[in-house]
């Protein structure tokens, strides 16, 4: 006898119960198996050359399609230990002290790779340090295995001078290694900096040492890849993000349609047209893109009638997307708030209760809307200048993406209508200018309820389409608790120590651990 | 206005493929014999395809073939052959006149051009081709050093080419080897570094071991790539099935999300058995989010995933309505849809276009994995099923997908060899056969016309 079915309130998903009671579900979720074993995405790579940027913005989009994941940048750590930087000269390789305590970083970081990947529900963990060396990368390896982790290596190279300039003037001259320095100054110091790497680097080598690696070599800004070994469905989806990523200056456009006659009855869903006042947004956002003055603005819409006619007005080609329509209401399809209340007065409270995971029944839920607009993020990430013409909780979905906003955060996006935001990506982040074009319009807004009593059914979240924002890197050095670990002795050649060093940096300890397996 | 629709032939093409790509595009194959190309050829184009993406494969061993009728020996391919070397050049270009009617004049969007093209000459004459048309190109070579692999694609495919219609295996071994070889003279392989640097396309290496890939310039080469770094060659099947029969399938009633009946119950046992019998290793059981495919996979006794995509499709407001209801609440509805059943698209509801794009990424992790089977829906594995078959658009809507029976599916050669197992539990039929008349009056009367005149042409001679 087959077990009894009951459908999960908020999210309508079947699971199989005990006595009416869902119980926990042997194997179902919300959608497939990511990634199982938990991944260790290894940066590679001179300074300067993308491999934080790379870093966050992936972090950003797996954490957004729900997959927990979260950077450990060694440099973070680096400065939490040595409170000060004075010159390159820390990054010389034979300055031996300098060396021991960026070794010590380095393990401390991975200690918390392993806390977060064991312990706090993380899927990946990416290492973004240069990792230069086949030593520390051998390192890295070894810890991988003794803890069941898959390793995937994402190596940056780039010899291009006006690339690595235009980065160090973006980041690193703001960096706060270099906040009592001017901008000539630090741009010298940074370039000596990279020159103490360059003297060990050694390129991930796919013909002989390094050809059972799994890893990506992403050669000139992504003018060239070169994949190794992609050995599951997690790589070879972060392949495809970094291929379709580019840097070139350029700006997204976001928007809802222009007020429409459902707009003005309240009324959610459904295909009406626009009203007075939205044809009027319609004609003053025609103005508005005239006034950019951009080169080749794509534009792009739902199959919604209301943002069809909108763009409509705009004069200019326009591309419709299905996966843009808006979130598909189910059974309160065209009501009113106040009619759904009545109606159902149950779904009503639960969709306050979650309204992330909180499906219409015969709907989507903002978690579905996640998966089915997937395919858009992807287009805009090979895209230049595009204005989106799209609804609202399309748009809090899209403006979660770019604005790192987790999913709990997501439903409340204030996303008003005859408003566009512009978003322009800016050094590691997205820079956003929101411009209200003046014509009048209801406020189809509703905020958090002050008392959202969390019921007590949860919410499969594992492997669901969860977006999580991007957790903060960690900064706390650990170095002093690497005291109370075990320490075993090291044979001189696992570190390549030159002769003396001249820091005048104080450190707590002398111990240097090269075993990779923190206990 | 179906009218108008239909005298568009553009309107066709996915909408929201446009976007892709603003030029038609040549994919160009690269690489010695038996290493794959016609395979990658045959598989990508059969996706493209299913994405609404109009793709077609220009062979160029079968031109030769038209014009070399009787091949006899491998000496045809030796670089010193002159005459030889001047029919395949021949070949070629008309190859390319085809291609440029395809992307110009029959509504192509990606052309295919399956042959060695191992030498810079030969790719410099297509790259002259390209730029005459305002094509883009995109090269995919496929580079393999594995003699194991090299000979099992031999065997797999070139011993029944209609090149060795009845020699001796080792004879076509042997022939082929050698062929090989006349090429290995002058094969010179993409250089990324000086040469062809500023070209678009994908080295792949040793069956998808590693991958080389420059300057991709668009959303749909890079969806290839993604494709064809995602496909193997490891044997697996995949199977396909609906949930059992359901209490709607009883009243003839579409969509909704009832429950299975009693027979329904019964094939979910069946099934199990099924698959104890096949003693599969490592199945991945799928099924959608409706309760009717999670009931089903319920009695096997294995894990499962629910995948929402594998919905069925979207009836809009025709949902939980039998079809004598929908002919009589709607019409108009009830008769667009028999006149194009694939792009037709319900009010409020979805198309079996819709339902392609929405599946997508199922396709692309079923190339992905190993032994699966997916309990889905009519509809749905319709669309799946064209995607292994290489069905159109125009067959899709119509392919017989019966309760109660499990496909199997296994990649043999170029294709897909399908075994239908019916598990002999009884269950009403939901199929409904194409119309056979033929909704567009005045075209059946015109075909009708052109009929009686060819008669009377055949007559007078």
């Amino acid at each position: 006898m087959p077990r009894e079915l009951t459908q999960n309130r908020i999210q309508k998903i079947w699971i199989p119960s005990k006595d009416g009671k869902p119980s926990m579900p042997r194997t179902s979720h919300g959608g497939p198996h990511l990634a199982n074993p938990p991944t260790v995405i290894v940066m590679v790579g001179l300074p300067a050359r993308g491999k934080t940027y790379i870093s966050r913005k992936l972090t950003r989009y797996l954490n957004w399609i729900g997959i927990p994941t979260k950077v450990f940048n060694v440099g973070e750590y680096r400065r939490e230990a040595v409170k000060h930087y004075s010159t390159y000269d820390f990054f010389k390789s034979d300055n031996e002290d300098a060396v021991k305590i960026r070794q010590q970083c380095a393990l401390a970081a991975l200690r918390d790779v392993k806390t977060y990947l064991t312990e706090e529900e993380g899927q990946v963990a990416v290492f973004d340090a240069t990792n230069t060396t086949r030593e520390r990368r051998d390192m890295i390896l070894e810890f991988g295995a003794v803890n069941g982790f898959k390793i995937f290596f994402i190596e940056s190279v780039c010899d291009d001078p006006n690339v690595i300039a235009c980065n160090i003037l973006e980041v690193k001259v703001s960096s706060p290694d270099y906040q009592d320095c001017n901008k000539t100054d630090a741009m010298e110091d940074f370039k000596k900096r990279i020159e103490c790497y360059r003297m060990n680097y050694q390129p991930l080598d796919p013909d002989q040492y390094d050809k059972n690696l799994s890893f990506i070599k992403v050669i000139d800004v992504g003018r060239r890849f070169l994949v190794n070994r992609i050995q599951d469905h997690i790589q070879s989806r972060i392949v495809y993000y970094l291929m379709n990523i580019h840097v070139q200056p350029r700006s997204i456009y976001l928007c809802r349609h222009g007020e429409s006659q459902h707009n003005l009855q309240g009324r959610l869903g459904g295909d009406s047209g626009l009203s007075t006042r939205g044809r009027k947004f319609a004609g003053a956002l025609a103005k508005f893109v005239e006034e950019q003055n951009l080169k080749d603005l794509k534009v792009w819409t739902s199959q919604m009638r209301r943002s069809i006619q909108t763009a409509e007005a705009l004069n200019v080609p326009y591309e419709q997307w299905k996966a843009l329509n808006e979130i598909d209401g189910g059974v309160c399809e065209e009501m009113t708030y106040e009619e759904m209340r009545e109606r159902f007065p149950d779904e009503f409270a639960l969709r306050d209760q979650d309204k992330y995971y909180y499906r219409y029944p015969s709907g989507e839920s903002y978690q579905d809307l996640v998966q089915r607009v997937e395919p858009v993020i992807m287009g805009l990430e090979r895209q230049e200048n595009v204005l989106v013409v799209c609804h609202q909780a399309v748009m809090r979905c899209l403006l979660a993406y770019f604005l790192d906003k987790s999913a709990d955060e997501m439903p409340y996006l204030k996303c008003p209508l005859h408003t566009v935001l512009k978003l322009t990506p800016v050094a590691y982040g997205c820079k956003v200018e929101s411009i209200t074009l003046n014509v009048e319009a209801v406020n189809t807004h509703r905020d958090r309820p002050e008392e959202v009593k969390r019921g007590p059914s949860t919410l499969i979240r594992r492997n669901s389409v969860t977006p999580l924002t991007s957790p903060e890197p960690s900064k706390k050095p650990r170095i002093e608790g690497l005291d109370d670990t075990i320490i075993r002795e090291v044979t001189p050649t696992q570190l390549t120590l030159c002769s003396t060093s001249h820091t005048t940096l104080a450190l707590s300890t002398q111990h240097w651990l090269s075993e990779a397996c923190l206990t | 206005d179906p009218e108008s629709y239909h005298s568009c032939p553009s309107y066709n093409v996915s909408s929201w493929a446009s976007y892709m790509t603003n030029s038609p595009t040549m994919i160009v194959m690269i690489g010695l014999p038996a290493r794959g190309k016609t395979y990658m050829s045959k598989k990508l184009t059969r996706y493209l395809n299913w994405i609404g993406v109009p793709t077609k494969v220009f062979n160029l061993g079968v031109y030769r073939r038209e014009a070399v009728k009787a091949y006899k020996s491998y000496d045809f391919f030796r670089h010193d052959n002159e005459e030889a070397m001047e029919i395949r050049k021949q070949c070629a270009l008309v190859a390319l006149e085809d291609v440029k009617t395809y992307l110009n004049e029959e509504g192509g969007q990606i052309a295919v051009f399956d042959a060695t093209n191992t030498t810079r000459e030969r790719r410099d004459l297509i790259l002259d081709f390209i730029q005459e048309n305002a094509y883009k190109v995109f090269f995919v070579e496929s580079v393999c050093d594995d003699p194991e692999v090299i000979a099992a694609n031999i065997l797999d495919v070139k011993v029944s080419s209609p090149d060795y219609p009845e020699t001796h295996r080792e004879r076509v071994m042997d022939d082929f080897l050698k062929r090989i070889e006349c090429y290995k003279v002058t094969y010179q392989p993409l250089d990324p570094d000086e040469y062809d640097k500023d070209l678009s396309f994908i080295k792949v290496m040793n069956v998808g071991r590693r991958y080389l890939v420059n300057r991709v310039q668009d959303y749909i080469q890079s969806k290839i790539v993604y494709y064809l770094m995602n496909i193997h060659v490891h044997s697996h099947s995949i199977y396909l099935c609906r949930h059992g029969e359901s209490e709607h399938n009883v009243q003839g009633r579409i969509g909704g999300d009832s429950e299975l009946s009693p027979r329904g119950r019964q094939f979910a046992s069946a099934l199990r058995e099924f698959i104890e019998e096949h003693k599969l290793s490592d199945l991945k059981v799928w099924t959608s989010q409706l309760r009717r495919t999670i009931q089903t996979a319920e009695e096997l006794g294995v894990p499962y995933e629910q995948w929402k995509i594998l919905n069925e499709i979207d009836a809009g407001v025709c949902e939980e309505m039998t079809y004598e209801m929908i002919q009589n609440t709607f019409p108009e509805e009830f008769a667009l849809r028999d006149q194009d059943k694939y792009h037709y698209r319900y009010p409020g509801g979805e198309s079996y276009q819709d339902l392609v794009q929405r599946l997508e990424p199922v396709i692309m992790e079923l190339e992905r994995q190993g032994n699966v089977l997916v309990i889905c829906h009519q509809a749905v594995m319709r669309c799946l099923l064209a995607y292994f078959l290489d069905k159109s658009g125009d067959d899709l809507p119509y392919l017989k997908c019966p309760l109660h029976t499990v496909m199997k599916l296994t990649p043999v050669a170029y294709g897909c060899k399908v075994e239908m197992f019916y598990l002999n539990v009884e269950a009403v039929n939901t199929h409904r056969d194409r119309p056979l008349v033929s909704p567009h009056l005045s075209l059946w009367c015109s075909l009708l016309q052109y009929e009686i005149l060819m008669e009377n042409i055949k007559y007078s001679f």
